[in-house]
């Protein structure tokens, strides 16, 4: 029964691999694609501005945009603390419908190139550990399977019998190596 | 490779082990300390966090392989780090006199100092571990399952020590004892599946040594739980798998064999559980042969992320699974 299995899906890594390499290059696009629009829509918002603009920091200047009405405004009708709450931006609505378009293009290409996330049950993460190699380097913040000591106990260690076990496995290397 | 250094040289294979003990006098080179007067040398300080690890593990590699001038020098590095009477230092002293004892009489004096150290303080935890792995190695298993009863007295969450212990009552055949000691590890560590696969295997063992039929369904359907929680706590664990499908083929020719299965426990007082249903034996069988043909055929094909299991048991797992097609043709 597991010879049929055997032979399913040998090609499985490849078409891992490029599903990957695909996804990279589709959040790297996105999350181009929509920095551009956001520094569009804020460069559009400053050439709209009425005010002649001072200096070229786009961010500062729609921040600007947001307070000229009521700098304008003959005599504020309520408080300054509601109108600095609610102030009256009149943005044109193409606009307002790029920023949000290019946030949510960034939103979704962040989250396309975020890394794997790692295994927070304890099954998954043991599995992880016993399947790959990878899984027990130390790189990453990740320690090795912590129960090997279990196994193979360093305070014990039988220093003569490992040096007999080395001695043999030299001289059948030299062996494998002459026929 | 770093990555290696920080992993005792135990757990790898000889030609890992003969690679890192090959790197041991340029390493040692490299870490030499700086020549320069005191407040300059803090700037060219290689001590790291995993620096002594890599010293102590260097050290183990270079006894194995036998380069035993590299690993005086990471002994002498180590002592003048941690000084003479540091217990850890004094174990790796013990452990290279060991490894370069000739006969038996050099054996008898290093075990004589482990004796005076002891004598002079009892608590010196490496160098009792040492005693006993000393004399196991000596062939004085008796002597040995003795000092480390004598050690577990002392030091009862000991889960190393304990795990020593089975393994030596193993080798003597008392798996009651065993049993016993590997159920204490778990204790400390309830956690550990490879404990719990240990166990199993261990009281597969010992349904294979007892008379009564009574006895072995019952022995048999303990490690059949006991594997069972060990692929609980792990996915894809080739050793939980293996004694899962072992124990349940037993158990299936037991159970088909046996005419009425008995549903209650044999003793509800001592919280003994009914043996498990035949379905649910056979579904289990079936379960772990399909998770082993799985493991084995993803991780002969090389497939991303199935590299790490030990190739031996991947072999043996193959063998289990064409013994078992081979009795449903016949």
């Amino acid at each position: 029964m597991h010879e049929n299995l055997l032979r399913k899906d040998n090609k499985a890594p490849d078409i891992d691999t490029s599903k990957e390499e695909n996804m990279g290059l589709l959040s790297y696009a996105l999350n181009t694609f929509g920095l551009v629009l956001l520094t569009h829509a804020y460069v559009y918002h400053n050439k709209q501005s009425r005010k002649p603009l001072t200096h070229n920091h786009s961010v500062y200047s729609a921040y600007e945009h947001s307070l000229l009405p009521r700098a304008t405004s003959a005599a504020p009708t309520s408080s300054s603390l509601l109108s600095s709450l609610n102030p009256k931006i009149d943005l044109p609505l193409d606009i307002t419908i790029e920023t949000l378009f290019s946030v949510l293009i960034l939103c979704v290409g962040v989250v396309l190139g975020s890394p794997d996330l790692q295994p927070i049950q304890w099954r998954v993460w043991a599995g992880k550990l016993e399947r790959e190699k990878a899984a027990r380097s130390n790189e990453g913040g990740l320690v090795g399977n912590p129960y090997k000591a279990l196994d193979e106990r360093v305070g014990f260690l039988d220093i003569r019998a490992k040096r007999k076990e080395f001695a043999e496995w030299v001289r059948e290397g030299d062996k494998a190596g002459q026929s | 490779m770093a990555a290696d250094l920080l992993q005792p040289p135990s757990f790898l294979r000889p030609a890992e082990t003969l690679s890192i003990s090959q790197q041991a006098p340029h390493f040692f080179r490299a870490q030499r300390p700086s020549i320069l007067p005191y407040p300059l040398s803090l700037l060219t300080n290689t001590e790291s966090q995993g620096k002594w690890q890599t010293y102590e593990n260097m050290l183990l590699a270079c006894l194995r392989t036998g380069d035993n001038e590299s690993a005086y020098v990471a002994l002498e590095e180590l002592t003048k780090r941690f000084g003479d009477d540091n217990e850890r230092v004094q174990a790796l002293r013990g452990l290279l006199l060991e490894s370069t004892a000739k006969d038996n009489k050099d054996l008898e004096g290093v075990l004589k100092s482990y004796d005076d150290l002891l004598e002079e303080k009892p608590t010196n935890m490496p160098i009792r571990k040492r005693r006993v792995a000393l004399l196991k190695s000596m062939g004085r298993t008796a002597d040995a399952i003795t000092a480390l009863t004598e050690l577990l007295d002392a030091s009862p969450i000991d889960a190393e020590a304990w795990s020593e212990l089975a393994d030596l009552y193993l080798t003597q055949g008392s798996f009651s004892q065993a049993i016993f000691c590997l159920e204490e590890v778990l204790l400390v560590t309830p956690n550990a599946w490879n404990v719990h696969a240990k166990l199993g295997e261990s009281i597969y063992l010992s349904a294979s040594s007892t008379e009564s039929d009574g006895d072995r369904l019952k022995a048999l359907s303990e490690a059949m739980r006991r594997f069972c929680r060990s692929i609980e706590l792990c996915d894809d664990y080739l050793r939980g798998f293996y004694g899962l499908k072992l124990t349940t083929n037993r158990l299936l020719e037991k159970l088909n064999k046996t005419s009425k299965p008995a549903t209650a426990s044999s003793n509800a007082l001592a919280g003994d559980l009914a043996p498990p249903s035949l379905s649910s034996v056979q579904r289990l069988n079936e379960l772990a042969t399909s998770k082993l043909a799985e493991i084995v055929r993803r991780s002969s094909s090389g497939e991303k992320g199935w590299d790490g299991y030990d190739q031996a048991e991947v072999i043996a797992a193959r063998e289990l699974l064409d013994r078992d097609t081979q009795g449903v043709q016949r």
